[in-house]
């Protein structure tokens, strides 16, 4: 599935990354820890993540076909 | 009427738009938001890039529309806010709001804005002459925001 970042991480990361989802799916928690391995910017904690364009906890799982993106504070307008 | 902006943001045109859809309003108050050429620490600022994740950040929007139409006596709001890069100068976000009387028209485009200027789902980064920034909410703007606060 593609994981999307925006604002900083979106240009340090890049726009879109692809994540092989295990069956079952994974928690937010896990694939936050699995992907700050390669990108630590994901381990700070006013990185929020959300699943369908929603904030989610750490706890929400991620299931196949669903959208997810991390997100730094926002910026307003 | 809500709307993200990619490319330029004419306030007049939204103005006239948004006029011509009421009915029987007796007072509409609009504000237009422009790039300053300095940055949040003083420094010079080439332009503005606004970054948006296409669905939530039109839906932050019209929630914050909603919030002010559920809060005040006002029969429409707008907002239309840019995003991609913005040069010093240029309109980043036009907001209206339109009434039977004109207090409920100046509270409710008020508070658009600032709901605006730490909700919507936006992340800002301004670049200069000496590198690039990105923008989290000043405490001012949070401070305005809890003006509003129940």
């Amino acid at each position: 599935m593609k994981i999307l970042f925006f604002g900083r991480l979106g240009e340090s990361i890049g726009r879109e990354i692809d994540f092989d989802l295990p069956p079952g799916g994974i928690t937010i928690a896990e694939l936050r820890a699995s992907l700050a391995e390669s990108h630590a910017a994901l381990g700070a904690a006013n990185v929020r993540a959300c699943i369908d364009r929603e904030i989610v906890p750490e706890a929400a799982r991620v299931l196949p076909g669903q959208e997810v993106a991390f997100i730094p504070p926002l910026s307003g307008g | 009427m809500v709307r993200l902006e990619p490319r330029e943001l004419r306030p007049a045109d939204e103005l006239e738009r948004f006029i011509a859809g009421l009915a029987g309003d007796g007072a509409v108050v609009s504000f237009v938001g422009l790039a300053r050429p300095a940055g949040a620490t003083g420094g010079a600022v080439t332009g503005l890039f606004l970054d948006a994740y296409p669905g939530m950040t039109e839906a932050s929007l019209e929630a914050i529309a909603a919030d002010a139409r559920a809060r005040f006596e006002v029969s429409a709001v707008a907002i239309v806010h840019r995003s991609g890069t913005i040069v010093p100068g240029a309109p980043i976000v036009f907001a209206a709001a339109a009434a039977p009387h004109r207090r409920a028209a100046f509270e409710a485009a008020d508070y658009l804005m600032d709901r605006l200027k730490t909700d919507a789902a936006l992340w800002k980064r301004e670049d200069g002459p000496g590198g690039s920034a990105w923008i989290e909410p000043a405490q001012g703007d949070r401070a305005d925001r809890a003006r509003w606060s129940d």
